[in-house]
């Protein structure tokens, strides 16, 4: 599948879909490839349900966007919650989850599992702040609110034993230890501060010490039973989390059924996203075999990029009837944008997205399968002709129990002509005589003997007419001029029936800059042909 | 004017000529300066091994913070700190010493402040900081995180070194570098330079200077802490190129510790008078008289 993602150029599109909560990225991790209708139908039914009530509806989208964004992944296990920064992020999850299942109307809500049961623990977990941040707060415990009381008791006789200490020693030695802990002074000066009991001195280097203050027995005890306290508050901390973390472990059950919730929800609304952003619309899928049927499929990648040059894009609209179909035509006319844009849509439509078309109906595959093409790369000692036949008697094995939709995009284009189309042919036969097969193969060969379950097709071609009217008297252009040319005189509609095959190579060379004579002799050969 | 106060409302990255130059010390210091104005925000990256702040040997870098003050904190660290505080967030990147963990103190105490592990984690930990409340943000030990954070956060910062006979030489060069570096100009989009215009991608280091033979045009550098060239190297590329930063915080000031070097030694070493008016000398000293 690695390969048809490829030659699709899916992971351009797949790269747009990006759910918001930490549930929705690992799903995307996954890349679901559906395979039961119903399954699939009810991915899009979510889509659906959520496109609609979102449309329109800008605050509310942007309020579920940013309470999906801020959704956290919450860890139930005992490790996990044994700290503040566990039962803040339960706490979040549970504030934020609400805070969806909240947006949603209640029919809503039933599709998406979102059933809301957790009042009593938020409602305790929200004691510890209102809004975002989270404390073990006084609420939780009167005596952890004495022994805080205490501390700032503790703080405040330790600044003002501090301040105390540090006038007099501002006023006994002229030591300011405003905003230093300690202070660097040169040894010469030191001296008389040698035997000083409220200093503490020692070598910072050769010439100078470090002084600091000894802030005395008072300032120690305070310091003491200020640890004391600490250490009390610690532990009334310790109880009053383990208290919460009981409480949430009680409810592992709702949280794990709100997770999934978030989860469907977080991947809906981003689907419902890209299909609003991209004009999607929903596919239409059956249980395999059935005609695939494209209406102004438009193969995304492609469109962008001729978008962004100034250049027209032609969507593809075709209906296919029969299981193996062979797609002729001229050079840069097209033939493997139209797989590629089936490839495409099969994949986005099994993948639980809405496709980039008029309308798209198609059957369910087990498993898509792509050979040829120039992008192949050798390798492990093969040719790219070892490569394909290796990888079409992989998925010739695989038809044997299962249904593939099989890509083959100038397949065996790099030997001989002759062996070629006998090849091919026999292929084409025995994928007719296999139900779980429904191929595609776009050609330069002719001569293929079609067999009678074989459709063929083949891309319009060159509007020479066209061009000539346009082309007579112009001076010569830039290649970025001619790309340009070829795209404004190339007819990209798939036609049904190979009949008039287009040969439109020699005229492309000679646009592309082939010199004149080797393209009048190149035209005679093909009349005396 | 006092350079202290010229830090409100920016993110200063307080970065060090070695380990234990004195960093976290520093940062105390400035913190305890800036305490009149709006909360504070720390933290740290760069996780070096640091046990001991070796200039002034206290045990273990901590932060002295006051109620309202905004810290970043590895959960583990938590356990460990006197602070009663409320969690702003915590960050789902795990790092070796647990998820970080955005804290603002609601009483006074110390605490280990803790980092992200990339420039990424780091500007969203900035913005939530600042989201929360922030002014001032210090970043503690930050020498290859400032190009992300340059241009969008008014950021400067301070050079800390720890100045001694053995690493004199060493440290001069150095802080020449980053003087000579700090004069670059900023490159602005559009700016007529001459060409060609060479991108160094990452590390500035001796294999990337392009060869003697080439010379002309301008070479854009992504910011000044990533140049690994030695003085002399630095001064014949200057020679050769017009030269340009792609992102530049301020200089804001160097911080020298000297220890058992004198001033006048170590400003003759510097051979810049100029650069020498830059440095804040042993800001922990009690000038005499």
């Amino acid at each position: 599948m690695e390969k048809t993602r490829a030659f699709a150029e899916f992971e351009n599109f797949y790269g747009l879909f990006r759910p918001l909560t930490p549930y929705g990225r690992l799903y995307r991790e996954a890349r679901h490839f559906f395979t039961d209708e119903p399954g699939l139908k009810a991915e899009y039914d979510l889509t659906s349900a959520i496109s609609a009530f979102l449309a329109g509806q800008r605050h509310k989208a942007d309020k579920l966007r940013f309470h999906l964004r801020n959704i956290p992944a919450v860890e139930l296990q005992t490790e996990a919650l044994n700290g503040a920064p566990g039962i803040f992020l339960a706490r979040k999850f549970l504030a934020n989850a609400s805070a969806i299942f909240k947006l949603l109307p209640s029919p809503l809500r039933a599709k998406f599992g979102a059933k809301w049961s957790s009042d009593e623990l938020l409602a305790l977990l929200n004691k510890g702040g209102d809004g975002e941040a989270f404390h073990i707060a006084d609420a939780y415990s009167s005596e952890l609110g004495a022994e805080r009381a205490a501390i700032a008791g503790c703080d405040r006789t330790l600044k003002a034993l501090r301040e105390k200490k540090l006038n007099a020693l501002r006023e006994r030695w002229g030591l300011d230890f405003s905003d230093r802990d300690f202070l660097v002074i040169d040894e010469h000066a030191a001296a008389r501060l040698n035997g000083a009991p409220e200093l503490f001195l020692e070598p910072f280097d050769g010439a100078h010490v470090t002084v600091k203050p000894v802030y005395g027995a008072d300032y120690m005890e305070a310091a003491a039973e200020r640890d004391r306290r600490r250490g009390r508050e610690q532990e009334l901390e310790a109880a009053v989390v383990k208290k919460l973390a009981a409480a949430i472990t009680a409810e592992k059950k709702a949280i794990e059924a709100y997770a999934a919730a978030v989860e469907k929800i977080d991947i809906a609304a981003e689907r419902a996203r890209l299909a609003a952003e991209l004009k999607l619309s929903r596919p239409s899928v059956h249980k395999y075999p059935s005609p695939i049927r494209l209406s102004k499929a438009r193969f995304l990648p492609l469109e962008s990029r001729l978008a962004a040059a100034g250049l027209k894009y032609t969507p593809l609209s075709a209906v296919f009837t029969r299981r193996v179909n062979i797609i002729h035509g001229s050079n840069m006319g097209g033939k493997t944008v139209a797989l590629k844009t089936l490839a495409f849509m099969q994949l986005a439509a099994q993948s639980g997205f809405f496709t980039p078309a008029a309308s798209f109906e198609t059957c369910l595959f087990d498993g898509l399968a792509f050979m040829g093409g120039a992008e192949m790369e050798t390798s492990g000692g093969l040719s790219s002709f070892g490569l394909e036949m290796n990888d079409f008697a992989a998925a010739h094995e695989r038809l044997k129990s299962s249904n593939i939709l099989l890509l083959m995009d100038e397949f065996a284009r790099t030997t001989n002509s002759e062996e070629a189309v006998a090849l091919l042919s026999a292929i084409l036969e025995d994928l007719g005589g296999r139900n779980g097969a429904f191929a595609f193969l776009a050609t330069h060969f002719s001569g293929l003997r079609a067999g009678k379950g074989t459709a063929s097709f083949k891309m319009r071609g060159f509007d020479t007419a066209a061009f000539n009217d346009y082309f007579s008297g112009k001076p010569a252009c830039s290649l970025d001029e001619k790309l340009r040319m070829i795209n404004r005189f190339m007819r990209y509609e798939l036609l049904e029936g190979a009949a008039g095959e287009a040969r439109d190579a020699i005229k492309i060379a000679g646009i592309l800059g082939v010199a004149k004579g080797i393209i009048k002799k190149a035209q005679e050969f093909m009349e005396e042909k | 004017m006092d350079f202290i106060k010229g830090l409100k409302d920016r993110t200063v990255f307080i970065v060090g000529s070695k380990k234990n130059a004195g960093k976290t010390t520093f940062l105390n210091y400035a913190l305890n300066r800036l305490r009149d104005s709006a909360s504070l925000g720390a933290l740290s990256v760069g996780v070096d091994g640091e046990s001991q702040d070796q200039v002034f040997g206290n045990p273990k870098p901590q932060v002295r913070a006051e109620r309202g003050d905004i810290l970043l904190c590895a959960e583990t660290a938590l356990a460990n700190s006197d602070l009663h505080y409320e969690i702003l967030n915590v960050y789902p990147f795990r790092t070796a010493i647990g998820r970080p963990v955005l804290l603002r103190a609601l009483r006074p105490g110390r605490a280990e402040i803790s980092g992200p592990e990339n420039n990424s984690q780091l500007g969203e930990i900035l913005s939530d900081m600042r989201r929360h409340g922030a002014g001032t943000v210090f970043v503690d030990g930050a020498v290859d995180r400032i190009t992300q954070v340059a241009a969008g956060h008014k950021a400067a910062f301070v050079y800390v070194a720890r100045v001694e006979p053995e690493n004199m030489d060493s440290t001069a060069a150095a802080m020449k570098l980053v003087w000579a570096a700090s004069a670059v100009p900023l490159w602005r989009e559009g700016e007529k330079c001459p060409a060609p215009l060479t991108r160094v991608e990452g590390a500035l280091t001796p294999g990337k200077v392009p060869p003697r033979d080439v010379k002309g045009g301008t070479l854009l550098i992504e910011d000044l802490t990533k140049i690994f060239l030695t003085w002399p190297q630095w001064q014949e590329l200057k020679g050769r190129f017009e030269l340009r930063f792609a992102a530049k915080p301020d200089l804001a000031a160097f911080i020298v510790n000297l220890c058992n070097v004198t001033r006048a030694d170590f400003e003759k070493k510097l051979g810049s008078p100029q650069l020498a008016d830059r440095i804040v000398y042993n800001p922990y000293e009690l000038a005499a008289g």
